[in-house]
């Protein structure tokens, strides 16, 4: 009876609702979002996906795949599908450095070099070829910059379809802005009759005649939205900036009336990589971070191809360069991907349209994050991949722009999850671990690990284990506190009392950050029995502490920030906060001498450059960080399953994926992996046997003579060891819990500071702390 | 003896001036230390980032010092406004968002609440007081205790990500109820049983009657109606996932950099600006509404 | 005979009346009650588990030393702000009433009201900041300041802004109180020969108090909002003697602890029913 009613309220009130949505024209969902509501087709069916439940499903899908060219290319500059089929693109052979035009005729499967780049667009000490492009025609033109005395100049070429280079006599103005620097140019584009586009460094584009070099138009952008990248469509050109795309008509110089559907578009799904056009220019395919889109001009038609979602083209280190739209169901795509299976990082993907896979995967996967993970992020991509049947949903709960607050992230999770509707897998970047565990809220994945004994660091794995031997949370990485200094301030195995009974050992460094650092070496050691802390032994951090840094400097802090180079307070929490703790951020400092020893959570290893600083040391080496707890360790992309979650056994093959060598070896600095062999490749440095005369120079921002130079080269044996001795002989996890870190670090800031003593500061974080706790 | 008495009355009546404009410069300062938020948002808001950087620095940045603000900007500028107009796409659309909430909250409360307030105020029937008592209750209740369930009826009504999921729990927050029916309960009874005797049937005594005599007093409502729902924050960050959804109350830069702290002030200033308007405009009758309905005999 | 017809007109006025009431009723069964519903039975469950377990919760919350800060902060901050508050503006409707330029100062004062939590929000923080402009005043005077938010001054603040925020629309309705007094009772008075202060306490007062309950009621609710200023100035762990009841629900939600929160909630709707039946018999009797 009760039921009936309830469903007759519920009647009601959605007739009521619908009402008034026609009423008022406004139904929450469904409108705005027009990428979405084009749906993801090439056939036209099904365009509107009423969330699936109606009717049978949704068919077609491109599916990726990466094309073997045969060639490891070290750079692609264009590519294009010619008029006569062809697919043709310029590139540079990483084996040998040559660049020129590789040709293919099978639709991407097989490719052969057309030809190599003339003698006068070679590489040499004269100067090195810079933009290429490709025309339909098979023609290409080049940006050459030639280096004479101390001046370089751009020179531009025109290379016929079998590669003659013709020089086209077109010289670019001086830069009006950049008075003293040459002006160089920065981008070209090919335009119909015999007319190609060049910008300059001031972001200014010349519409030049490659018969003569005469310039037909000339057009300026403002300063506003950053740099203007430029795309042709037929006459048209496009110009696209973080915030609008412009269109203006080569013919006249005129600019047109910006498109509102593209805008829009644009708007929702991001900056525009990548360009091609196959009907004169009648419509563009676009590429963004969020799919292939396909816009006819005029507005009347706007499709999203591809989601960007389901494939590479959403991975987070995922840069398109070209664009090829062979037909409807073929499109290849080149890109520089970080994370590629090719050693440069260029890949070259195939997307073809398959009419037999579902149009969106069968199950779903949702992944939640607190803040982006860019290992994650690249993991997921990878494992899309390999699932086609699998769609992975990932979220980040706070971005750059959301302005979302941690707690607000929570209760929002905490909701969804108790309705049922929250993620399947969690990383545990941020949330309260032991109270989820405690709660029951994350699934024992212990029989996950089971069976692997040896391949993980054991410590380090179990760090979440309970008493019982349930384990609920894996760190699938982690991060070393480490320290570097000269022999007057560190002594390797040194402890907590002795470092710090050095005055002014810490001195000159950011206050906040050294509290924070040394949260994560000693309070794991401040945790009674009874779930309480331990007063004396935050007394004792911070008096300690206070004295290793001695007397607060003021003007240490610009010089800090700047030298540092911090990301704008506030623009990413998380890049801060991973600044904040770095271990490598301060390494510049300890070199240059404006501070005595460099300490931070290090999430990657670089022999060249400890051994780099170290040689500027006096007895320099590095070790564990000291502190009140020994032996501790920092868990990274700490992964739990939803015991509510729709879909456990996709969320385990996910979570196992994560812990597999191949979804260990994804490296985005977000720390060290926990399977011990893909650690040791991780710091052996195996990525510099092939090209050990490789210098690499690195430069802090604080002035121009301060650079480290170091030779990349393999990490020797003893290094080797060290650093896996480090990581074997870490038994404590940190104690991860951020109300208590944050109060820690604004009341022990005030006391490095010299604002208040350390009792004081001990008693208001002892109160805030015993509310949180009693809670 | 006439002449001293007449003395006396000067007396106090120089008296009373001199207390008189005592008191008008304490209200004067008054004012004007309550405005002064205000003014400093208005302030903030047209300040540019160097200047803002070289004021708050001490707060924002860390610097020594304390944090200074003059009354007005020493160089203002509207470069905030068009970062927030111009270059904020997403502002627009929280900007109807906010629009659309309200409303769509004022409107049904309009229906729903007035016809309760009403129903409350003029009819009797089984168990009214406690009705009413359990309405005080509710609308005593605060946001966080029911989130959850409210969250999960929602979600059974397919309301969450939708703003329908903050409209319809607004158009039956039981605070209009409350205030109308006070305001209600005091027509006076004789005006009823005329219109009654003139044979107006109890919908035509409501539309016809109630509605315009209430009028005002609807309109106070629909004020406080319209600053709750314009300024709201909890239920949205709740409901609502979708960005695309948001409304403008919600739409704060992080206020933690100077960079975007100039935004945060001229954001404040646009979201305080209609809210101003609505209630400059309504703020006689929020007076007259309640004085009305306070009327007696 | 007739009686009975009585009586049949009545319950056939208690239906149509009611009827009034439906939609809205409705509307906040499936949106209010419904919900209440489940968290009264979920302060008999456990968080998660939804294991029954008895009056647990309830215990739980009673022992719980957070949830008596909280309700002892609670309990503090409304039985000094209300009265505080409709005093102040009892006061300042008195003066500015029948004044000819009252209008302006009572829009001034109604300013705030209208301001955005998430801007006072803004505007206290830099205000009360340790490095603050409050601070920086204080110092061009020769007072040494102090963390305001992070001492037990953070109450006052939180007291003052409330104030501050709520005055305008106190003074609004203690002005339509004394509007609703009609001025013949004066006129009556004076010939008796009263003076202004008998007029006030033996006039203006008693005809006050029918308002009072609303102004009360009203102040009460408006005590809530304040938390939201507190938590966006504040955040999650303020100074002790801010830490509110609504801190602790927003702490439990998002520990999962909705068992305490909602043994917690069920406590504090009986204990405001009492104090609303208790404010409504003070004013039933004065009306």
């Amino acid at each position: 009876m009760k039921h009936k009613n309830i469903k007759r309220i519920t009647g009601l009130l959605l007739a009521l609702a619908l009402a008034a949505a026609s009423f008022s024209g406004c139904s929450g969902k469904g409108g705005g979002n027009g990428a979405d509501s084009a749906g993801n087709t090439v056939d036209g069916a099904n365009g509107e996906s009423a969330g699936g439940d109606s009717g049978e499903r949704a068919m077609g899908r491109f599916l990726e795949e990466e094309v073997d060219t045969g060639v490891v290319f070290g750079n692609i500059y264009d590519m294009k599908r010619l008029e006569d089929g062809t697919i043709r693109l310029i590139g540079a052979d990483a084996d040998n450095g040559s660049k020129g035009a590789w040709d293919s005729k099978d639709g991407g499967a097989s490719w052969e070099q057309a030809y190599e780049f003339p003698k006068e667009i070679e590489d040499s000490g004269d100067g090195y070829s810079d933009y290429v492009v490709l025309s339909q025609d098979g023609q290409a033109a080049c940006a050459y910059n030639r280096i004479g005395g101390d001046a370089i100049t751009t020179e531009l070429y025109l290379l016929d379809k079998d590669g003659k280079a013709r020089k086209i006599p077109y010289e670019l103005p001086k830069s009006e802005e950049h008075g003293d620097v040459a002006n160089l140019m920065m981008g070209i584009c090919f335009l119909g009759n015999e007319q190609i586009l060049v910008q300059d460094i001031s972001d200014i584009v010349y519409q030049v005649n490659t018969a003569d070099g005469s310039v037909k138009h000339t057009y300026e952008f403002d300063g506003s939205g950053g740099t203007h990248q430029i795309y042709t469509a037929g006459s048209q050109m496009v110009v696209v900036t973080e915030a609008e795309v412009l269109l203006y008509n080569t013919e006249s110089g005129e600019q047109l009336p910006a498109e509102e559907t593209l805008q829009k578009c644009v708007t929702e799904s991001g900056f525009i990589h990548a360009v091609d056009t196959t009907d004169a220019g009648e419509s563009m395919y676009y590429l963004t971070s969020a799919g292939l889109y396909h816009y006819k001009f005029g507005g009347s038609l706007m499709e999203q191809m591809i989601d960007g979602e389901m494939n590479s083209l959403g991975a987070p280190a995922f840069y398109p360069i070209a664009l090829a739209v062979l037909d409807e169901q073929n499109i290849l795509v080149a890109a520089n991907d970080e994370n590629a299976s090719s050693a440069m990082g260029i890949s070259l993907l195939k997307f073809a349209y398959s009419a037999e896979t579902p149009a969106k995967p069968d199950k779903e996967l949702k992944v939640y994050s607190l803040y982006e993970n860019r290992d994650l992020g690249q993991a997921i991509s990878r494992f899309r991949k390999e699932h086609t049947d699998i769609y992975v949903n990932y979220q980040v709960a706070m971005s750059e722009e959301n302005g979302m607050t941690l707690s607000d992230a929570l209760k929002t999770l905490t909701t969804e999850i108790m309705a049922g509707k929250g993620p399947d897998v969690l990383v545990l970047d941020g949330m309260p671990v032991e109270t989820y565990v405690e709660k029951g809220i994350l699934k024992d994945i212990s029989a996950l690990l089971a069976g692997s004994e040896g391949n993980y660091f054991e410590d380090i794995i179990h760090a979440y284990q309970d008493k019982q031997g349930q384990i609920c949370a894996v760190p699938a990485r982690f991060k070393i506190p480490m320290i570097q200094a000269g022999s007057a301030w560190y002594t390797p195995g040194e402890n907590f009392d002795s470092f710090t009974g050095k005055k002014d050992a810490l001195a000159k460094l950011d206050a906040g950050a050294v509290i924070e650092k040394f949260w994560y070496t000693c309070g794991a050691a401040w945790r009674k029995d009874d779930g309480t802390l331990d007063e004396t032994k935050i007394t004792e951090f911070l008096t300690k502490l206070k004295n290793a840094y001695g007397e607060y400097d003021s003007s240490v802090e610009d010089n800090v920030h700047t030298s540092m180079g911090y990301a704008e307070e506030g623009a990413n929490p998380r890049l801060e906060q991973i600044q904040k703790t770095s271990f490598s951020y301060g390494q510049f400092d300890l070199a240059f001498g404006r501070a005595n020893v460099s300490i931070g959570l290090a999430g990657d290893f670089e022999y060249g450059m400890m051994n780099a600083v170290n040689e500027k040391l006096t007895d320099g080496d590095y070790g564990l960080m000291p502190g009140q707890a020994e032996h501790v360790f920092v868990p990274e992309m700490t992964l739990g399953i939803s015991s509510k979650s729709a879909e456990p056994e996709t969320a385990e093959e996910f979570v196992k994926f994560l812990l597999s060598p191949e979804g260990q070896k994804i490296n985005q600095s977000g720390g060290f992996p926990v399977e011990k062999e893909v650690f040791t490749s991780c710091v052996d440095g195996h990525k510099y046997t092939e090209q050990s005369s490789m210098v690499m120079s690195a430069g802090a921002g604080i002035s121009e003579d301060e650079s480290l130079s170091y030779e990349m080269e393999p990490t020797p044996q003893d290094a080797i060891d060290k650093i896996t001795n480090l990581a074997e002989s870490l038994t404590a996890p940190a104690f991860r819990d951020d109300v208590i870190k944050e109060t820690v670090a604004e009341q022990g800031m005030k006391v490095l500071k010299g604002e208040i003593q350390p009792q004081e500061a001990t008693n208001a974080i002892m109160q805030a702390v015993n509310i949180y706790l009693a809670e | 003896m006439g002449k001293k008495k007449d003395i006396k009355v000067k007396a106090s009546q120089a008296g009373q001036k001199v207390r008189r404009i005592l008191l008008w410069t304490l209200f004067v300062v008054l004012a004007l230390i309550v405005l002064y938020p205000i003014v400093f948002l208005l302030a903030g808001s047209m300040m540019g980032n160097d200047e803002l950087g070289s004021c708050l620095g001490a707060i924002f940045l860390g610097e020594n010092g304390y944090a200074r603000f003059p009354l007005l900007p020493k160089f203002p500028t509207l470069q905030h406004y068009i970062e927030v107009f111009m270059d904020s796409p997403g502002f627009f659309v929280m900007f109807w968002n906010s629009v659309k909430v309200t409303a769509g909250v004022l409107i049904g409360q309009f229906v729903v609440g007035t016809m309760a307030a009403w129903g409350f105020a003029r009819y009797d029937f089984p168990w009214k007081k406690g009705f009413f008592l359990l309405y005080v209750i509710l609308m005593l209740m605060p946001f966080q205790v029911l989130m959850l369930s409210d969250y999960l009826v929602l979600d059974r009504l397919l309301l969450t990500d939708n703003l329908w999921g903050i409209i319809l729990p607004g158009v039956f927050s039981t605070f209009p109820v409350f205030i109308m029916y006070r305001f209600f309960a005091e027509i006076p009874d004789s005006m009823i049983e005329a219109a009654k005797l003139d044979g107006a049937k109890d919908w035509q005594l409501f539309v016809y009657l109630a509605v315009p005599i209430g009028s005002s007093g609807i309109i106070a409502c629909m004020v406080l109606g319209f600053l709750e729902y314009w300024s709201l924050i909890e239920q949205p960050l709740t409901f609502l996932k979708d960005r695309s959804l948001f409304p403008l109350s919600i739409f704060l830069p992080d206020i933690t950099s100077i960079g975007k702290s100039g935004m945060a002030f001229a954001v404040s200033v646009v979201t305080f600006f209609p809210a101003v308007l609505v209630f400059l405009g309504g703020q006689d009758y929020l007076e007259q509404g309640i004085m009305a309905g306070a009327v007696k005999e | 005979m007739r009686r009975k017809r009585n009586r049949q007109k009545k319950t056939h006025k208690s239906i149509r009346g009611f009827l009034w009431i439906l939609p809205s009723f409705l509307g906040v069964t499936v949106f209010y009650l419904l919900p209440y519903a489940d968290v009264v039975r979920r302060s008999f469950f456990g968080a998660v588990d939804n294991r029954f377990v008895g009056l647990d919760n309830y215990k739980m919350v009673i022992e719980n030393t957070a949830f008596r800060l909280a309700v002892k902060n609670t309990f503090l901050f409304t039985l000094l702000c209300i009265p505080i508050l409709i005093f102040l503006a009892l006061l300042c409707a008195v003066a500015l009433y029948k004044s000819k330029y009252g209008g302006i100062i009572k829009s001034a004062f109604l300013m705030p009201m209208a301001l955005p939590a998430v801007s006072v929000a803004l505007v206290w923080r830099i205000l009360f900041h340790s490095q603050g402009l409050l601070n920086h005043w204080l110092a061009v005077v020769g007072i040494v300041g102090s963390d305001w938010m992070n001492t037990g001054n953070a109450f006052w603040i939180l007291l003052v802004s409330y104030i501050w925020k709520n005055l305008g629309y106190d003074i609004v309705l203690w002005l339509a109180g004394l509007a609703g007094i009609s001025t013949n009772i004066y006129e009556a008075a004076r010939v008796d020969g009263a003076g202004e202060r008998q007029c006030f306490f033996y006039i203006t007062l008693p005809n006050l108090k029918p308002s009072l309950y609303t102004i009360t009621v009203l102040s009460f609710l408006n005590s809530f909002k304040v938390f939201r200023e507190a938590y966006l100035v504040a955040g999650d762990y303020p100074h002790e003697s801010i830490y509110m009841m609504q801190h602790l629900f927003n702490n439990w939600f998002r520990s999962f602890s909705f068992d305490k929160m909602a043994a917690a909630a069920v406590m504090e709707s009986v204990v405001l029913l009492a104090l609303i039946l208790l404010l409504q018999k003070a004013w039933d009797s004065a009306s």
